[in-house]
């Protein structure tokens, strides 16, 4: 592999022995992958920290390598951890958050500027901007939304570029392997979810990159939970989405389809119903955000829940219920402090810099689900094995606080 | 008086993380997720038993991406394959061998090298030299 005079330095441990290992690394998976040269990242952003996903192991890597000096080179953000708080008064173990907040004191000494699953939503990368992302929905919004570069960064790889501010060149870097292969027509889609959509064209796409034509997204917050659903069954770090892809004009340009899709509302029909036929009882847990919410959805949301609550009278109810809204704690100004204020005694918790996808809500007792977000409903029932049910955040909200749900509308 | 007849073998390595070393062998004709196959505590791999110190020949590595982190510790807990030979390299396996400074090779003979492993080797304890300087794995 080539590598310039800085590279070469750092390789042979003028920057530190920490750098040193982690270019190592990063050159030999780059060179088993044919890359020719490494590329200059503006912004990492690590994943897998969460003490339920990576155990010991994990926390002891992390630990070792900031002791061995590694600190960020770049800009680094992380993903959210697991939920530290409690639901209904139920906590996880004090041992486990304890080896938490060691993984979380270990990334804010290497230098993690906040935690969040959208970090596209507090430092939008500049088009063309080369990145070393490791979280799946930010990778592809990254690269399908901003015409942004990176590659899905898997295990400590993202955390070895951030020390470093390399990542090998190959992949979506090359703007050749950005060209789509399947193609989606995408019908009508009356009042569907769309996340329940991305499942679809992900599973279907594989790891092949999907182009996706005729659909339309009403606001960021479809598109969001669209990305991050198509995540979550596919490998692919990017879509190219007609009209919403920067460059998609130039990337279809003489593609010439092997697999085309045409697909409607029955498309998704049989996905749809698994999550409907799932029975609630016992303690809820309500959640938005997966992913975070950006500071105008959280806004929007909150002011909607006030507005329920200051309207609802005596027909609020939310016994054996809580309601989480998971985000980035940067967005928490005086106005939403003030909301949440007059939601707290509802059980409303704005959950910063935690996921409840990466925590253990079985551990904390929670005997069902209900979310707006196909992405934290698909993992959550695999992952904490809680049935689930997926809502609108409009009825999300009514069923919280009123139990009034129309059916209708999934 | 019967005397062993004693063969040597082989096989051309593409050598990814390298290194020379020597060791018994240990032939594991499947993907291994080192979280979940692996007691990471002792060295012990589910069904195959011990892999510490050995030379582990496996298909490759399959699931979490947590497996680098396990290879790790394992290797801070002098628990580690002295070696790894695999069919399929994938970037997290490499990350792993990397960090804990274990040599890794992959070969475009692994049809002669588990045919020596499920054959002279199925009876009997074999030690295999790793020289990645060569791009050969020996195997006695």
């Amino acid at each position: 592999m080539y590598l310039t005079k800085f590279e070469e330095g750092m390789l042979n441990g003028e920057y530190g022995y920490a750098r040193a290992l982690a270019l190592k690394v990063i050159v030999r998976v780059g060179e088993a992958l044919g890359a020719q040269e490494l590329v200059e990242v503006s912004h990492a952003h690590i994943s897998g920290i969460s003490y339920l996903n990576i155990g010991d192991a994990g926390l002891e890597f992390i630990e070792d390598i900031v002791n061995a000096g590694g600190t960020a080179y770049v800009f680094t953000s992380a993903n959210p951890y697991m939920v530290l708080s409690d639901f209904l008064g139920c906590k996880h173990d004090d041992k486990v958050i304890n080896k938490q907040l060691r993984i979380v004191n270990a990334l804010n000494k290497l230098g993690v500027k906040f935690y969040t699953c959208v970090p596209y939503n507090v430092r939008p990368p500049r088009y063309g901007e080369h990145l070393a992302w490791a979280e799946s929905n930010a990778v592809l919004y990254a690269n399908s939304v901003l015409g942004a570069l990176s590659n899905k960064e898997g295990g400590p790889l993202a955390l070895l570029a951030a020390i470093t501010g390399r990542t090998y060149k190959s992949g979506v870097h090359l703007r050749d392997n950005r060209r789509p292969e399947v193609l989606f027509n995408v019908k009508v889609l009356d009042g569907v979810n769309l996340g329940f959509l991305g499942l679809v064209i992900g599973e279907l796409t594989g790891s092949k990159i999907p182009y996706i034509s005729n659909l339309r997204f009403r606001c960021t917050y479809e598109l969001k939970q669209f990305l991050a659903a198509l995540g979550t069954t596919s490998n692919t770090p990017i879509a190219i989405i007609q009209g919403v892809t920067p460059d998609y004009k130039e990337l279809i340009d003489g593609v010439e389809f092997e697999e085309v899709y045409d697909l409607g509302s029955e498309s998704i029909k049989s996905y749809v119903k698994v999550f409907k036929e799932n029975v609630l009882n016992g303690n809820g847990l309500y959640l938005v955000g997966c992913p975070h919410l950006s500071f105008n959805e959280l806004v929007g949301f909150l002011r909607r829940a006030v507005g329920i609550v200051e309207g609802g009278g005596s027909s609020i109810d939310v016994r054996g219920r809580e309601l989480w809204i998971t985000t980035y704690e940067g967005f928490l100004n005086d106005e939403v402090i003030k909301l949440v204020d007059k939601l707290s005694k509802y059980n409303v918790k704005v959950v910063v810099n935690g996921c409840a996808v990466v925590s253990r809500l079985d551990s904390v007792k929670v005997d069902y689900v209900v979310t707006d977000s196909v992405k934290a409903s698909s993992y959550i029932s695999r992952l904490s094995r809680i049935p689930t049910l997926v809502l609108p955040r409009d009825d999300l909200l009514s069923m919280y606080f009123l139990k009034k749900i129309n059916l209708k509308l999934m | 008086m019967c005397v062993e007849f004693k063969s040597r073998y082989e096989v051309r390595v593409r050598p990814i993380v390298s290194g020379d070393v020597e060791g018994e062998v240990i032939f594991i004709n499947k993907y291994i997720s080192f979280l979940g196959d692996l007691d990471a505590e002792r060295g012990v791999l589910l069904n195959h038993g011990c892999i510490s110190s050995k030379l582990m020949i496996f298909l490759g590595m399959k699931g979490s991406t947590v497996g680098p982190y396990i290879i790790y510790s394992l290797s801070k807990k002098s628990l580690s394959p002295s070696a790894m030979i695999v069919k399929e390299v994938d970037p997290l396996l490499i990350t792993g061998c990397v960090l804990s400074n274990i040599p890794l090779a992959t070969t475009d003979e692994w049809g002669k090298l588990s045919s020596i492993m499920q054959g002279y080797c199925s009876s009997r304890k074999c030690v295999g030299k790793l020289l990645c300087s060569e791009g050969l794995l020996i195997i006695e």
